[in-house]
């Protein structure tokens, strides 16, 4: 009898034994899961992570940081203001609908509706409008020049217009568009299945089924991957990467990604304050030891960078971008000529566990600028509390730590994003992350913005540096790297645009 | 005191007291190195490390100094978060109990509100608006804890109202307050100090659980067991055990020496468990 | 059976129930009201939803479509109008009914704080009872000891521990997640294991010690003096008189833990990664999605009065003394 009993328990748990590893099905850990089953109404990593595999976009962008065309076959320029796209043919979303011109124009319509915003309604608001020309061609007329039309549209995905249109609220539980997986089954907060897509236009994809898990705490990822739980997971620290790989049951791969992580200064203070005066700025920039930072804090996994841009992005220029080098001396040296030679005190502020080792890199700065006297005190926040204060500019310390992912591989992200607006009236009308004032920085970002001619634009981001540079408006520290844990049995390749597409990926 | 100290449980608990206490108050002089000075090129060294009995942290700062000192901050922000749940709580509950009828109505609602709100809620929205320190921690944690000395005084307070030596100081013409303060709260002063206790174990256990979910206030230059703890967490399984180890094993002993101590006081000042 | 048997409800108990059930009301009203202005303390939705970077234009079409463009005590009104009609609104995050999604992760709460209940009190009464027959022995120190021990253990550091022996060294059981079980809903067994035995062991330790407690003044008193000098078996004794009138202070226990179980496992959840109500309203709080937290107090609050009810109702059918008044 008690036997018996026992037995009875034991095959409980072996059905519970549905952890081990499946031939022909990936296990991928992320930190938190889906949100929403639209791919046009959602801007988190994780949730695009999925979705992308589910939905194709009309430009793709390739592992070199190119974008190349996907649903879309040409994109060219009529005049600055218009644009002419021609559409893949013989595209079927899944289920059995065909891609139309008149498709891609319903989709673009829906994310400019000014009364039904969507959540990257604001990377369109450019758009004036979307003309039908033939059944494959488009036309696009903007407000004003939009150089960045092209790689905007690698975030851009298209859904089917009768299914969405006429299926009620259908489309936000089953999701139904033209990649290379098809949608399963979701249940939240647990496990997100996929399954391939034979007929994919671009080919059948390699893997046959897929699981997307939300594990949040990072330890407990680390563990399923070492004990075969999972196949791959994403935001592994730094530390743990030799003895993973030491374990024999996984490996770590790394790749830069397009984020780069930076300490804005407030330099809008009255003259007389340290944070306001060039010398200091450039004094703090030559205080930090970047290079000891990412060997050690980060595992030697990042690059230290010297303006907001990465090699992967258009206009970055290496000679501009090049890292302030670690000097105490110098430093020690700039700060006693702005007055103060006996260092001032400072206050930072930090998130905790936003970025790869985000607080540590506070603490290492901190404790590199109190070798050269400047004593910061730093202060910890919650993030949305944190990055709230910072989008209503009532930033409670002199300087934040941050990180800014290009997620369209284009300056203009990167630079008028984040710095243009000092000298323009009212103020900058986007959050700029600095508050930096020059009238000739605010004319070379407006300028590239409204041109589409590549060549005038680079020289316009090169002078935009250039003015950067000698301001100083950050610290700047590095681009950090995206590591994940990847099971031996698993062939791919990360991406630096944090993308997992389960296509690219297969079974050794 | 005297039998609380025959017990052996008791005796343990108070030696696990006392030694936290000491190395709190001594830590300066015992640490062997600055607790916040970091060494970057020593960083994650295991315990035995020439100069680091306990290893290094993530930032190469020597574990054994910050175990110390985060002593420190642990008894500190447990015992204000006390004082403060208790300064709060106790008067409410007199008033409560003494009062009884509408007053007594809305306290203890109140107090029922209070405990069904998502204490995250509470913390996150309470930081956002005073911004992160020492002391809005203690004090979202002291405030959030003042329905359980509450209830504590009022059951107290309703069970003695009836007995004749508070009708007789009523007859009297003792005033309210005089009746509450000299009659009601000294009879109230056993269940209250075995509250006091367990809710010191409780804060300790709560402040680091703050830091474990990354939403703790207390400035990252102060050694906190929790900070320690959560930043130790990612390295736990794989390339430092001991960056966590060492402030979970000082949180639980710590704890369990207050409560060890808790139980034995309670044996002693509940009648009829004796 | 006597244990069973409820009282005959008479005037006095019904209107009890009815002033109980009124109460209930005004809590739950309360805390949706406090809940709502804590959430706008806590910072202005539309921050996050947007890209850092997003125009002011476009994030005032945003406010306006959410509604936030309104005074506080505006939304507050129309908030609580929906409310009463049973619309919670939608999780600006997930674009789906708040309620809907607080409701879905209920079972798996459920499941957790019952497991973990069950193996408290099993495990809790099962040690008390020893420690109480065994006064004065080695024994009882040990079980003591460990149930304080239990008590001291933050549930964080268990629950990594827990992880660390079961999951990757012995590999016995699995590391995280709800598994897919024999019943659909339901959890597999070996993925309730570690996580139950975490929420859980705090609550058996207390168990144990409120048992042992109260056997130990059983065995003093007076009906069990006589049952012993009618010559009943020690075991007898134990079991039918003894453990009985110990109920009392374990429910009170398991009242108290109970909505701490539902809404304490947060850091259970998260940990190994259970897809309970604990780990929503985390995600949900941080993330400002203001529906969705405001959803999880209002489904709380009522579950939380409607426990400490049935508690209340439990000590009278348990201790006929007590009197509803």
């Amino acid at each position: 009898m008690k036997r018996s009993w026992i037995g009875f328990l034991a095959s409980l748990a072996l059905v519970g034994m549905a952890w081990a590893q499946r031939p022909d099905t990936i296990v991928i850990a992320q930190g938190v899961d889906v949100t929403v089953l639209d791919p046009n109404n959602q801007l988190e990593t994780p949730t695009a992570n999925v979705l992308a595999n589910i939905f194709d976009t009309l430009y793709m962008r390739m592992p070199d940081g190119t974008a190349r065309p996907w649903l879309a076959t040409a994109v060219r320029a009529v005049n600055p203001t218009t644009w002419e796209m021609t559409i893949r043919q013989g595209v079927k979303f899944h289920n059995g609908e065909d891609l139309t011109a008149e498709t891609v124009k319903w989709n673009f319509d829906r994310v400019i509706d000014p009364q039904r915003p969507l959540r990257i309604s604001n990377s369109w608001a450019n758009l004036a409008s979307v003309q039908v020309v033939n059944p494959t061609t488009l036309r696009f007329i903007t407000k004003n020049p939009f150089p960045v039309f092209v790689t905007r549209l690698t975030g851009f995905y298209i859904l089917p217009q009768k299914y969405v249109t006429e299926g009620g609220n259908r489309y936000l539980q089953e999701p139904v568009g033209t990649g290379p997986y098809k949608f399963v089954r979701w249940v939240r907060d647990q496990q997100f299945e996929l399954e391939a897509n034979p007929n994919y236009w671009a080919g059948a994809p390699k893997i046959r089924r897929v699981i997307f898990r939300p594990i949040p705490e990072a330890s407990s990822r680390v563990a399923e991957l070492v004990s075969g739980g999972v196949d791959i997971i994403t935001n592994l620290v730094p530390e743990p990467v030799n003895a993973v790989r030491a374990s024999g049951a996984a490996e770590v791969r790394s790749v830069p990604s397009i984020r780069n992580i930076f300490i804005m200064l407030n330099t809008s203070g009255k003259a007389d304050s340290p944070l306001a005066n060039p010398k200091v700025r450039l004094a703090l920039n030559y205080a930090v030891d970047k290079r000891t930072i990412v060997k050690n804090v980060l595992g030697g996994l990042g690059q230290p960078t010297g303006c907001s841009l990465n090699s992967y992005i258009f206009g970055y220029d290496a000679r501009s971008c090049q890292a302030y080098e670690y000097n105490p001396a110098r430093a020690k040296q700039l700060l006693a000529e702005a007055g103060y030679p006996n260092g001032f005190t400072m206050t930072l502020g930090s998130p905790n566990g936003r970025y790869l080792n985000d607080r540590q890199v506070a603490e290492a700065v901190v404790g590199q600028l109190a070798q050269v006297g400047v004593r910061a005190e730093l202060r910890v926040q919650e993030w949305s509390t944190y990055v709230g204060q910072i989008l209503e500019r009532r930033i409670p310390t002199d300087a934040v730590l941050l990180g800014w992912g290009n997620n369209e591989f284009d300056a203009d992200n990167s630079l008028y994003s984040l710095f243009y607006g000092g000298t323009v009236r009212g103020g900058p009308r986007q959050v700029a992350f600095s508050y930096i004032r020059s009238v000739p920085l605010d004319n070379a970002l407006l300028q590239a913005q409204r041109t589409t001619d590549p060549e005038q634009r680079k020289k316009l981001y090169l002078d935009a540096l250039r003015v950067l540079r000698a301001e100083s408006p950050w610290i700047f520290l590095h681009q950090q790297e995206d590591i994940y844990g990847v099971a031996k049995r698993v062939d791919w390749k990360p991406r630096p645009d944090e993308r997992l597409f389960v296509a690219e990926m297969a079974f050794k | 005191m005297r039998r609380i100290l025959r017990a052996p449980s008791a005796l343990v608990g108070i030696s696990l007291m006392v030694l936290f206490v000491l190395m709190a108050i001594f830590a300066p002089l015992i640490s062997p190195h600055n607790p916040t000075r970091q060494d970057l090129q020593a960083i994650t060294k295991p315990p035995g490390t020439e100069g680091h009995l306990l290893g290094t942290d993530r930032l190469g700062r020597d574990m054994l100094s910050r175990i110390f000192h985060g002593a420190r901050l642990s008894l500190v922000v447990a015992l204000a978060g006390v004082l403060i749940g208790a300064l709060v709580g106790i008067p409410l509950g007199l008033l409560s109990g003494y009062l009884g009828g509408r007053v007594d109505d809305f306290l203890m609602r109140l107090g029922d509100i209070q405990l069904s709100l998502p204490f995250i809620l509470l913390v996150i929205a309470i930081i956002a608006a005073l911004g992160p320190s020492l002391t809005n921690t203690i004090l979202v944690l002291g405030i959030t804890s003042w329905v359980l000395y509450a209830r504590v005084v009022r059951g107290e307070v309703l069970s003695l109202k009836e007995r004749e030596f508070v009708q007789a100081a009523h007859a009297l013409g003792a005033s309210g307050q005089r009746i509450m303060l000299k009659h009601l709260l000294p009879n109230a002063a056993g269940p209250l100090i075995v509250v006091a206790t367990l809710e010191l174990a409780r804060l300790i256990v709560t402040e680091a659980a703050l830091s474990f979910l990354g939403l703790s206030g207390v400035p990252p230059e102060i050694p906190s067991w929790g900070q320690m703890l959560a930043d130790g967490r990612e390295v736990l399984f794989f390339g430092g055990w001991w960056v966590a180890t060492f402030p979970g094993v000082a949180i639980s002993l710590l704890v369990l020496g207050i409560n060890l101590f808790g139980d034995a006081l309670a044996e002693v000042l509940d009648p009829r468990s004796r | 059976m006597a244990l069973l048997s409820p009282p005959l409800p008479t005037l006095q108990m019904l209107t009890y129930l009815v002033r109980r059930l009124l109460l209930v009301l005004v809590v739950v009203w309360g805390t949706a009201t406090l809940a709502f202005f804590l959430l706008f303390l806590s910072g202005d939705p539309v921050n996050l939803l947007l890209p850092l970077d997003a125009t002011p234009e476009v994030r005032e079409q945003f406010r306006k479509a959410n509604g936030f463009d309104r005074p506080v005590w505006q939304q507050y009104l129309s908030y609580m109008g929906r409310a009463l009609q049973g619309d919670l609104g939608i999780s600006l995050r997930n674009q789906t009914p708040a309620l809907g999604l607080v409701l879905e992760r209920m079972p798996a709460s459920m499941v957790l704080a019952g497991a973990a209940l069950l193996f408290a009190v099993i495990f809790g009464v099962l040690a008390g009872v020893i420690a109480a027959v065994r006064k004065g022995t080695t024994l009882e120190f040990v079980v003591l000891f460990f149930a304080l021990l239990g008590q001291s253990l933050p549930v964080f550091w268990l629950a990594l521990m827990l992880i660390l022996v079961f999951g990757l060294e012995l590999r016995l059981l699995p590391i995280s997640g709800y598994g897919v079980g024999p019943i659909p809903g339901l959890p597999a067994l070996a993925n309730l294991v570690l996580p139950a035995i975490a929420v859980g062991t705090f609550s058996m330790a207390a168990i144990t010690r409120l048992t042992r407690g109260g056997v130990l003044r059983e065995l003093r008193s007076d009906h069990v003096r006589t049952a012993r000098a009618k010559g009943l078996s020690e075991r007898v004794i134990i079991y039918k008189h003894a453990l009985r009138n110990a109920a009392i202070p374990v429910v009170t226990v398991i009242g108290l833990q109970l909505g701490n179980l539902l809404s304490g496992a947060v850091i259970t959840e998260t940990i190994f990664a259970w897809p309970g109500v604990g780990r929503l309203v985390l995600t949900a709080v941080t993330q400002q999605d203001f529906p969705v937290v405001q959803a999880a107090v209002i489904v709380f609050a009522v579950l939380l009065a409607v426990i400490n009810l049935v508690v209340d109702l439990l000590y009278g059918v348990l201790d006929p003394r007590v009197r509803y008044a």
